[in-house]
């Protein structure tokens, strides 16, 4: 078994604090408990975890995923899971963690995960693409299976700018 | 060859032992035990009428008192003065509070990194990622699982780092 420790130190950057503030500005938004924040908070630091086990080639590609490999990256969201499971989270952090690519998905804290995941991978700058703006990157979630609610809070959160947002987030942040 | 002698020239100290004796202070007629208080200097004759009501000129006009130095506690604490302790014979003196504090930590100043800490939570989910012991157990412990193996083993039959 091939565990790429070095993917961890990747996942620990940018992309993970941003996610992790814009879920739980939008909890908040969305008036989510304590507890669900909470669970929240946890999933979007953890929601890529899986990603030690798919080879690096692949998570650093310079350009798009053929099908078959954005299959295999795909199958991170379920390792995941189980490795979530295993480290000892509740079952609503893993199911979290599971279904942060699945527009299907039950869980109220998996969609808030999902919105904030696809929105701050779209805005943020990689070597292979440029950032969206705000207005492109909400052009392409109206597409992504949201929630009319979601997506009511979403325009209204995602719009402030980034110390805004995180201002938002703090009141929700790490409660107790 | 002339050689030129110096004569010796012979100085008499009578002199200036006698300019010592004028000027020196008669340590033997102080008594430090005394408790008579020393009479003021006999006062000196004014030259210049310009002097001569110098002392009526204070009476309308005296100059200003100097306000008394800030006491050397001021300088741990904050200007304020420290209290000297009232001991008991036989007991340990308590130092004032104020002398443990320390003002440049009392004062609330805003840094860049106490804004940034501010906004950064301490106890950030992002810092209880697993190290890489826990982690490697943890995915051991998953790879027990059926359908997790069998997603691992298909990955690495790819054959791809």
């Amino acid at each position: 078994m091939i565990i790429n420790y070095k993917n961890l130190e990747t996942i620990k950057k940018g992309h993970i604090s941003d996610t992790v503030v814009f879920a739980v500005a939008l909890a908040n938004e969305l008036g989510c408990s304590e507890a669900e924040k909470k669970d929240l908070e946890t999933a979007a630091a953890f929601h890529d975890i899986g990603k030690v086990l798919i080879p690096s080639t692949y998570l650093n590609k310079n350009g798009a995923l053929t099908p078959e490999e954005r299959k295999i990256v795909n199958h991170h969201a379920y390792l995941g899971y189980e490795i979530m499971k295993a480290l000892g989270y509740s079952v609503s952090v893993a199911v979290a963690v599971r279904d942060h690519h699945n527009p299907y998905s039950t869980s109220k804290i998996a969609q808030i995960l999902r919105m904030a995941d696809i929105y701050s991978a779209m805005t943020e700058q990689r070597p292979y693409k440029t950032a969206k703006s705000h207005e492109e990157a909400m052009s392409v979630l109206k597409n992504c299976h949201f929630s009319q609610e979601l997506l009511a809070a979403g325009e209204r959160i995602l719009k402030l700018k980034r110390a805004e947002i995180t201002a938002k987030a703090k009141k929700g942040l790490f409660a107790a | 060859m002339a050689v030129n002698k110096v004569e010796p020239k012979v100085v008499s100290a009578e002199p200036q032992r006698t300019e010592a004796n004028a000027t020196a202070v008669n340590y033997k007629s102080i008594n430090p035990f005394s408790k008579e208080t020393p009479k003021p200097a006999p006062k000196k004759a004014v030259s210049s009428p310009l002097f001569a009501n110098i002392e009526d000129a204070y009476g309308v006009n005296p100059p200003k008192a100097k306000a008394p130095a800030p006491s050397l506690g001021g300088l741990f604490n904050g200007n304020k003065a420290l209290k000297q302790p009232t001991v008991e014979v036989g007991k340990v003196a308590q130092l004032h509070a104020d002398v443990f504090e320390n003002p440049i930590k009392k004062k609330e100043k805003l840094t860049f990194g106490k804004i940034l800490g501010n906004l950064v939570p301490k106890k950030s989910p992002i810092g209880a990622i697993p190290n890489e012991a826990d982690l490697t157990a943890a995915i051991e412990a998953a790879y027990q699982n059926p359908k997790f193996r069998e997603i691992v083993d298909m990955i690495e039959a790819q054959g791809i780092s």
